[in-house]
């Protein structure tokens, strides 16, 4: 990774920062995000899911320590480590959904399915983007992190879908 | 399993399960994992669904003998 690449990826992380820092702000000003406390069934759900999604980092990583010694990496090193914190990002929030354990009790979950959908379909585009335009390919690495953190958010997107089509007909 | 006498007692205060879960604190998933005998609730929270519910104890969470 060259210097200005570096720069892209460092000011590209704080422009998502800032923007999710507002938009959190605006929607907990709102009242639509942040409104009370996990409740005691949910927060052992979510350790639990804590616990899977680490479980699975450890093993991507040993999985990608194995790559790497027999010198067969198939992504770069930017895509390597942010692919390792997506895949345990999608375990932890699978889990967590599935538990109903994501969304405090006193939350719309619709405010996150648009937060969700915005961000996801934003990636996406990127993606697909820089791949017609065969941008993806790096010194023969793949090299496309938009496609990953959408494909992400659509996995999350999914389950949030999933969960509350079942929860709607388990309801009383 | 299954918690019958809490299902009972919600139904015959006329409440949902997203109504009783309003009224202690805690997510309608949450009752509906108690009534089905897949999560164990704190003393705290079976206390909060014994006062809402105007409940003791024992009629709730006490197992049946035999």
């Amino acid at each position: 990774m060259n210097t200005a690449m570096a720069l892209g990826f460092v000011t590209g992380i704080l422009v998502v920062a800032i923007v999710c820092t507002v938009m959190a702000k605006m929607a907990k000003k709102k009242g639509v995000i942040g409104k009370g406390e996990y409740d005691e069934r949910q927060q052992i759900a979510r350790g639990k899911a804590f616990t899977c999604a680490y479980a699975t980092l450890l093993v991507y990583l040993a999985v990608w320590m194995v790559f790497r010694t027999m010198e067969i990496p198939f992504f770069t090193e930017g895509v390597s480590v942010i692919l390792g914190a997506l895949l345990s990002i999608a375990v932890f929030v699978g889990h967590s959904i599935f538990h109903d354990a994501y969304f405090k009790a006193s939350e719309s979950p619709r405010t996150w399915l648009i937060i969700i959908s915005g961000v996801s379909l934003l990636n996406l585009g990127i993606g697909v983007g820089r791949l017609l335009r065969g941008e993806t390919i790096a010194d023969r690495l793949y090299n496309n992190m938009n496609l990953f953190v959408g494909a992400l958010f659509m996995i999350v997107l999914v389950c949030v879908v999933v969960k509350r089509a079942v929860d709607r007909r388990e309801e009383d | 399993m299954k918690n019958l006498k809490l299902k009972a007692a919600r139904a015959g205060k006329d409440l949902s399960q997203q109504q009783l879960a309003d009224a202690v604190g805690v997510s309608r998933q949450t009752i509906n994992a108690i009534e089905k005998g897949d999560y164990n609730p704190t003393i705290k929270l079976c206390i909060a669904i014994c006062q809402a519910l105007g409940k003791t104890l024992d009629e709730l969470f006490w197992p049946e003998e035999g």
